[in-house]
């Protein structure tokens, strides 16, 4: 199993008890996004979606794709998308 | 934290913040917070002891936020009502929580739907005879997104409520959430080819609900197109709109000991929707509806051009009655006479989603 590391945005390293980083292990995209404890219903919506404003990238590559396939040492970004401004 | 025991406390939930005022004497009143800074508030809720918000975040998604000591901490493990996987449904917001019979915390969600905790917020479980009706596939969301926003528990009754969903209608439930029955019999409906809807039909668009404070069993309710109330046995809700400047507007508020009164502030017209003529004014009956009086001592006489929003007045329980007004450019208006006189307790908020009270135990 492919152990990735997860880079945590600042809004939400409450979540992760402080961590910049957290390690998981997954075969796929969703697979790691699933096993971010209490960050996971923050970056996946209840029908298990990425959130409509909010960007992962595997490396350095912008995808949505939950089969997405890890390889060990990825890296996986998740970050607030630029949105918002009406408000 | 400086609020003591027996202080009344009113939670606005602004579009950037929850802000905490709390006064000694309702008349000289601080202000704690903003918490959550930039996160919409759509709605706050205190049993005087321990404080629940909805705290949505527009990237992160909702969040129901839990607090003992008014704002200064809040619990770690945040929760949030969520729909099954299944569903294909996901909470956008929690537009209202509300406190029901034995302890039950209830939240009315987007889209619309209705969740349960039975541990004060840590965990929330589907209402699923609510939440699964086949119906729901007919549901169409108004302007303001397909939000159930109202909860009514019945007093001394876990078996008895109803809730409210915009665009959709009133429903009642007699055996403690397991089945529903659409209430949308005789209220104005112009947006709907019928014109009005019957009993069964959907598409009413309720605004807001309160139940009168000596009987339980009546109901008043500001509607897209009209105010109405309705006794527990009635076919159809009752129009009382007559001697208010308009039908339209979205808050409404009972008083906490009377019968028979309650309060709302209309705004000009569905196409227009600001306080008519740039003269705000809440307006109450004491006769469940039959004659309204115009409360406007306190606020401005012209160019007031302000928008108050569903859950943007309350009633607090002292006596007399305090009544508070939030609107959405910011100002905050609280009565310490029923709504005789008003006085501006905040002046320059972010836009008001919510108003509620307590009074600190």
């Amino acid at each position: 199993m492919p152990r990735v590391r997860v880079r945590v945005p600042a809004a939400l390293r409450a979540l992760a008890g402080g961590a910049a980083a957290l390690d998981v292990e997954g075969r796929t995209l969703g697979d790691a996004l699933h096993a971010l404890g209490p960050l996971t219903p923050r970056v996946l919506d209840d029908a298990g979606n990425v959130r409509r404003h909010v960007h992962v990238f595997v490396n350095a590559a912008a995808t949505r794709a939950l089969d997405a396939p890890l390889a060990e040492g990825d890296i996986i970004h998740v970050l607030p998308a630029v949105s918002g401004g009406s408000s | 934290m400086s609020v003591k025991k027996g202080d009344t406390v009113v939670l606005a939930g602004t579009k950037k913040g929850l802000f905490v005022l709390h006064s000694r004497d309702r008349r000289r009143w601080k202000s704690e917070g903003p918490y959550f800074e930039g996160m919409p508030i759509y709605h706050a809720t205190s049993d005087g002891k321990t404080l629940h918000a909805s705290a949505t975040n527009d990237h992160w998604g909702p969040a129901v936020r839990r607090s003992t000591s008014w704002g200064a901490r809040w619990a770690k493990d945040e929760s949030a009502p969520a729909y099954a996987k299944a569903t294909g449904l996901s909470v956008e917001r929690v537009w209202n929580l509300t406190r029901g019979e034995e302890g039950t915390l209830y939240a009315g969600v987007e889209p619309a739907g209705l969740f349960a905790s039975r541990d004060d917020g840590k965990t929330w479980q589907s209402v699923e005879g609510f939440n699964a009706q086949k119906a729901r596939k007919d549901w169409m969301p108004g302007g303001g997104g397909l939000c159930l926003h109202t909860i009514l528990p019945y007093p001394g009754d876990a078996r008895r409520m109803v809730v409210a969903a915009s665009a959709v209608g009133i429903f009642g439930t007699n055996d403690a959430g397991t089945s529903w029955r659409l209430m949308n019999g005789g209220i104005a409906a112009p947006f709907l080819p019928a014109g009005k809807t019957d009993e069964t039909m959907l598409g009413s668009c309720p605004h807001k609900l309160v139940r009168d404070a000596r009987d339980p069993a009546l109901l008043y309710m500001q509607n897209h197109a009209g105010v109405y109330k309705r006794r527990r046995g009635d076919a159809a809700w009752t129009p009382i709109m007559k001697g208010l400047p308009s039908p339209f507007g979205f808050p409404m508020a009972a008083h906490p000991h009377d019968a028979g009164t309650v309060y709302t502030m209309p705004l000009e017209s569905d196409m227009n929707r600001v306080t008519g003529g740039g003269a705000p004014a809440v307006y109450r009956t004491r006769d469940e509806g039959k004659s309204w009086t115009r409360l406007a001592k306190g606020w401005p006489k012209e160019s007031a051009w302000l928008t108050v929003l569903r859950e943007g007045m309350a009633t607090d329980g002292k006596d007399p009655a305090g009544v508070y007004v939030g609107t959405t450019t910011g100002q905050l208006y609280a009565s310490r006479d029923e709504g005789d006189s008003w006085k501006c307790i905040a002046q320059t908020l972010p836009p008001v989603l919510s108003v509620s009270t307590t009074v600190a135990r």
